[in-house]
């Protein structure tokens, strides 16, 4: 059994404790969580589980790949899991998604803490139209646009070439742009 | 209208422009750890649990057990094999196997 303080890494000739980083990396960790679930207190539990994994997997993390990345690929799976498991668990979760429209914008509002209060509404409608990208599209525009990423970083985390990672940031802008438009369009009639 | 919707798109898309990193809840290194420490005392029960069985005088105790268990079942009433039980079990094999009757004409002729 490995003690918790014992467990250590080395970043930049910087020695990092489990404690360092945890508090280094909790913010980065809950934000691209709640990007992409969207929901407080899931992307709480996300950081949490995403914690454990990293204590678990600390041992073999290689300094090839920068740790932020590293992290960034287990939030994304952890998530992702996480909604996977989340929507099938909903009751009469697959009738829905066998015979439902699929419409996300019928889904409660996203309120980003973080959003301009003068954005927030039409923030909360780009949320929803973000969940109706396709996985990989959805993942690259939240890390460019809540993350920061720049499309070199988003490539290194989804472990795909920086054209493939600039493609999927304009069919994802382009995806969007239509189901906007389709929205506001079924709104101002 | 289409102005209007194209102004509507464009805010929608610029929304998320200068966000700001939202707050995960305070203490989560002290949750976690807690967390690692509780799941560390449960694995350790499991551990003492398999150390405990592992040990040569329970394993033989449980070898003994077993033995002592079976010897007591073969000689039990129900399994024991006497001169009386033996010619009981013949007899009822013969009437259900029809043994004693070697053809039609034989079970006509048997004298009652």
């Amino acid at each position: 059994m490995k003690g918790q303080d014992s467990i250590a890494i080395i970043e930049k000739d910087k020695v990092l404790s489990f404690a360092d980083i945890v508090n280094s990396r909790q913010r980065m960790v809950y934000n691209t969580a709640l990007g992409i679930v969207q929901d407080e207190y899931d992307a709480e539990d996300i950081t949490q589980e995403v914690f454990l994994k990293v204590y678990e997997k600390l041992d073999g993390f290689r300094n090839e790949a920068n740790l932020s990345t590293w992290i960034y690929r287990i939030t994304v799976t952890t998530a992702l899991d996480f909604e996977k498991q989340k929507r099938r668990q909903k009751r009469g979760g697959l009738l829905k998604r066998v015979f439902g429209t699929g419409d996300e914008f019928a889904l409660p509002d996203f309120n980003h803490p973080g959003v301009a209060m003068d954005k927030k509404e039409d923030a909360a409608v780009l949320f929803k139209a973000i969940q109706k990208l396709p996985e990989n599209q959805r993942i690259a525009f939240l890390l460019h646009k809540t993350e920061g990423l720049t499309n070199n970083e988003v490539a290194a985390v989804l472990d795909i070439s920086l054209q493939a990672a600039e493609s999927l940031q304009v069919r994802a802008k382009n995806t969007l742009r239509v189901h906007l438009r389709e929205y506001y369009e079924r709104h101002f009639k | 209208m289409t102005d209007k919707i194209n102004h509507k798109v464009n805010a929608a898309m610029e929304s998320l422009d200068g966000i700001v990193p939202a707050e995960p809840q305070p203490f989560l290194l002290t949750r976690v750890n807690a967390f690692l420490r509780q799941r560390e005392s449960s694995a350790n029960i499991w551990q003492r649990a398999a150390g405990y069985i592992k040990r040569p005088a329970v394993a033989a105790c449980a070898v003994a057990l077993l033995l002592a268990l079976n010897i007591f079942l073969f000689s039990s009433s129900k399994f024991s094999i006497t001169k009386e039980s033996t010619a009981k079990r013949i007899a009822s094999s013969k009437d259900d196997f029809a043994i004693n009757v070697t053809g039609i004409y034989d079970t006509e002729n048997q004298e009652p």
